[in-house]
């Protein structure tokens, strides 16, 4: 009983590492029309700020640094990678994506070594209670309890405020927004902005748990997050959070039947299935090409 | 007559959205006809039905007798109908012989070994000469190397109509040939529909918003407007149609 | 006169293939003669052209035909492991599944290299047609995510421990005869390149392209979009499976974790510098980026001069280059390092008959 509890807990607090990251996706795409194959390493970066800026300042700071540093990180890679190939077709773009993260991983190889680095242990995210005969660890409550309020406060920005209605009508129709005078620059930073504040927040609470970072440590929770956010239905906020903790939860109960092996192969199961059943995802809307 | 296309209450819905609704339409053969109607009436949408890009919500479509409303539009080119298309859809990147080239294809049994080996090399050589003849003939072979997307507008639309040629259809769909043209080009064109309709023996059904041009050149006329068919025949009676007239020839000529 | 100039077009282009051909055969043979000395070369050059199998068949399936397709690790890991299980020596067997004994089946089921090769294509070729029926149907950025989370489940299948008795699982395999000589290894990489070649200049190759360019105008002159794309898929599939196969002979040891997602971004890298659609460029981009990959190695030596060490060389250094080269050729390269340009001798044939073209219709005028 205490084992399985111990599992639940865990399921839904990867869960909700999963929906933090898999929303950076659902928002780029709805935008951009863009698998940010970058997202999962802006990700691993995050992790990598986090370690340097804990050797130096207190916690706090650090957080705040991390935070700051990955905004920034995302709105570069979109500035230099992503903006310039607006017109180009859109494999152009998915390939610099592609490029984007071939550079993340091997620039952190060759700056951090391959070797996995020590994640810090943040001060009362590692504590230990006990519940019931399970020890859980306090990081496994509070992130889904983070996620839930980061969703809904996203929520409220996406459907209440300015910047949101923008970045809903540019996701709708980018031509139109913009000659609405909806300035598409800035509409495209901001979601690549949101996006990787979340990722840098999951990356916090996914890494405590974890332990350490390596270059690679975004590649496949990143390509996880991804179906987490198809799954849900790309382009919808609910969604990705549903995705992800259906993704986080099955795949710990799949470790937990002894078949981890194939716990990376069940997401990816998972994504045949869903885009052969429901292409559009539980709340993806259907979207008709005009010939 | 002889009847090659027919659609009986030919409707289809876009979720709330009936864009057309009980539609009912003949071509005979040999015939130009033509569809009018302002935007947004329905006029590509049936051209998307007929070709089996959409499948209608109900009703039928009849291509020599037969029901075509649940073959693949690729079925549908092979059976003889061919078309062209509103924002014109070449080949962009391939040379105007290789646009005319892969649409031979079809006509020719071909497999992935045959042609990789070069087995059936005559048969290559026969598609090339069939498309240099139709090229000649439409005064396009001196751009046969030039990439498609290169070439002036007017161009353009001329090749997508040979490339449609090249599947030797018996019903040809032109939607908005003349879209973009001047008056000049314009006559010159309504020359050439009618010039390839004799050539070829085709039956044509356009769509068009140039009323000189649609005058001359058809000899029935359907007028669509939010779906429905407002009103059909020959180009005097619905130059006199009052309600054609409200519905879209008068604000044409206010303009 | 159509009829002619097509002829000549082809028979021109084979003299120059031809050409390259006993051009390199020459070279490989001395390379062959002197062996020890040329070593590096001959294992550079072996990687290379297997590299050119794999990219060119991504390049069919993704220039040619448009589908952004990124599985092409799990198709080289099948291709590999079934050449691997065919030809490692039966009497070796023992010690390469030491740990939990091979399946009875495959105790003795012995292939010669070609055919065992053929074979790994054929499995990579069968696995594409299954999953290519219901993920070709996807748009094109799904497809890439599907057929990459297909290469992760194939890598995790073969690392499983229910597959101990056929891939010996995590352990991986070795003892895979290695080419004989770099003349064999130019025989099978040049057959399938050839091959290929032929494929994309016939009529089924223009079919790709009619997809790639517009798949609504494809299908309105009477292409069977899903049954063209499920070929070309099939087709690059196969041949990425020989590659597999290849690259395990040229390696001689595999493990699951060498058909990694960063082996497709190796590929990828060659065909993107290459040029995407260009046949050319995809085999001259296989050499260059294994070249280069090896030539830079030095980067990756600390070094130290006079007493101090250089900061910027150290491990990973000549990777973060050709990263950095990536992004270069996406944003400002677009059609590759060779700008789109194919090796044919027919750029100077068209040179010279636009001259003429010119000079019969002055005479036509005159």
């Amino acid at each position: 009983m205490s084992t399985f509890l111990q599992y639940v807990f865990t399921g839904i607090s990867v869960g909700g590492c999963y929906a933090l990251i898999a929303i950076g996706y659902t928002l780029v795409y709805g935008i951009l029309r863009l698998i940010n194959f970058a997202h999962g390493d802006i990700f691993m970066m995050a992790g990598y700020f986090m370690i340097f800026s804990f050797a130096v300042f207190p916690f706090p700071v650090a957080i705040i640094i991390t935070l700051v540093a990955t905004t920034a990180l995302g709105i570069l890679i979109e500035k230099f990678a992503y903006s310039p190939l607006r017109q180009a077709p859109r494999m152009s773009v998915m390939i610099s994506a592609i490029g984007v993260s071939y550079l993340l991983q091997n620039l952190s190889t060759y700056l951090f070594s391959g070797l996995p680095q020590p994640y810090p242990a943040i001060p009362g995210l590692k504590q230990r209670v006990m519940l019931g005969d399970a020890s859980v660890s306090l990081v496994t409550f509070i992130t889904p309890i983070v996620t839930i309020i980061i969703v809904l406060l996203l929520l409220r920005l996406v459907n209440k405020t300015k910047i949101g209605m923008a970045m809903r009508a540019v996701s709708k129709d980018y031509e139109a927004a913009s000659l609405m005078g909806i300035k598409l620059n800035t509409t495209i930073s901001f979601t690549f902005a949101v996006g990787s504040l979340l990722a840098a927040v999951g990356s916090i609470l996914y890494f405590t748990d974890r332990s350490s970072v390596y270059p690679f440590s975004g590649a496949l929770p990143g390509l996880k997050c991804f179906v987490a956010a198809v799954f849900g239905g790309i382009g919808s906020i609910p969604g990705a959070l549903l995705g992800g903790f259906f993704i986080g939860i099955s795949e710990t109960i799949i470790k937990a039947v002894g078949l981890s092996t194939f716990s990376d192969a069940f997401t990816f199961i998972i994504l045949i299935i869903m885009l052969i059943v429901k292409p559009t995802g539980l709340f993806g809307e259907k979207s008709v090409d005009k010939v | 007559m002889e009847n090659i296309l027919k659609l009986t209450d030919m409707s289809i819905q876009f979720g709330g959205l009936r864009a057309i609704d009980s539609l009912n339409l003949e071509v005979d053969k040999g015939e130009i006809v033509a569809i009018i109607g302002p935007n947004g009436a329905g006029k590509t949408t049936a051209f998307n039905c007929i070709t089996g890009i959409y499948t209608p919500t109900s009703g039928n479509i009849e291509y020599l007798g037969k029901s075509i409303i649940h073959k693949e539009p690729e079925e549908i080119t092979k059976s003889g109908i061919a078309r062209t298309f509103q924002n014109i859809r070449l080949f962009k990147n391939l040379t105007v012989f290789e646009n005319v080239l892969i649409a031979v294809h079809l006509r020719y049994r071909d497999n992935i070994f045959t042609s990789a080996l070069r087995i059936n090399y005559k048969q290559e050589l026969a598609m090339r000469e069939e498309v240099k003849i139709l090229l000649e003939s439409q005064d396009l072979y001196k751009y046969k190397n030039d990439i498609a997307s290169s070439l002036p507008y007017g161009i353009q639309r001329r090749l997508e109509i040979a490339r449609a040629l090249a599947t030797k259809p018996t019903l040809l769909l032109l939607d908005e040939p003349a879209a973009g043209m001047n008056p000049q080009e314009t006559e010159d064109l309504t020359k050439y529909i009618k010039s390839i309709r004799n050539k070829f023996g085709l039956t044509i059904l356009l769509i068009e918003h140039h009323m000189d041009l649609v005058m001359d050149i058809s000899e029935r006329i359907y007028v669509i407007d939010f779906g429905k068919l407002i009103a059909k025949g020959s180009p005097d009676e619905i130059q006199n149609n009052p309600k054609v007239i409200e519905a879209y020839l008068g604000v044409k000529e206010n303009a | 006169m159509l009829k002619n100039s097509f002829k000549e077009k082809i028979n021109i282009n084979l003299l120059l293939y031809l050409g390259i051909i006993v051009v390199s055969v020459l070279i490989l043979t001395f390379l062959d003669m002197n062996k020890r000395e040329y070593i590096y070369a001959i294992s550079i050059i072996e990687r290379s052209l297997v590299f050119a199998v794999a990219a060119l068949a991504m390049n069919m399936v993704t220039g040619f035909t448009g589908l952004f397709s990124l599985g092409q690790a799990g198709f080289m890991a099948l291709g590999a492991y079934t050449t691997a299980i065919l030809t490692i020596p039966v009497e070796l067997r023992p010690n390469v599944y030491y740990m939990e004994g091979i399946l009875p089946a495959l105790e003795n089921l012995s292939f010669p290299i070609p055919i065992a090769v053929i074979l790994g294509g054929v499995v990579a070729a069968f696995f594409a047609f299954l999953i290519g029926i219901p993920i070709l149907r996807l748009k094109s950025d799904y497809l890439a995510i599907a057929t990459l989370g297909f290469s992760e489940i194939m890598r995790a299948v073969i690392a499983s421990h229910m597959m101990d008795k056929i891939t010996n699982g995590a352990y991986g395999l070795n003892n895979i005869p290695e080419f004989s000589s770099s003349i064999e290894c130019f025989i099978y990489t040049s057959i399938c390149i050839i091959a290929m070649i032929l494929i994309i200049n016939s009529s089924t190759g223009r079919d790709f392209k009619a997809i790639r360019e517009d798949e609504i105008a494809a299908r309105s002159v009477g292409i069977n979009i899903f049954k063209t794309k499920e070929l070309s898929f099939v087709v690059s599939s196969f041949f990425t499976g020989i590659s597999g196969g290849l690259l395990a002979m040229y390696m001689s040891s595999i493990n699951s974790s060498t058909f990694q997602i960063t082996l497709t971004y190796d590929v990828l890298l060659i065909v993107v510098l290459g040029g995407i659609g260009s046949i050319t460029g995809s085999i001259v981009g296989a050499f260059f980026v294994t070249a280069g990959k090896e030539l830079l190695r030095f980067f990756d030596e600390p070094l130290t001069v006079a007493g101090v060490n250089v900061p910027l060389f150290k491990p990973g250094f000549r990777m973060v280059i050709f990263s950095i080269l990536l992004m270069v050729v996406v944003l400002f390269f677009r059609k590759g390092l060779l700008g789109g340009k194919e090796l044919s001798l027919n750029g100077f044939k068209k040179y010279s008959r636009k001259k003429e073209d010119k000079g019969i219709q002055v005479g036509g005028a005159s």
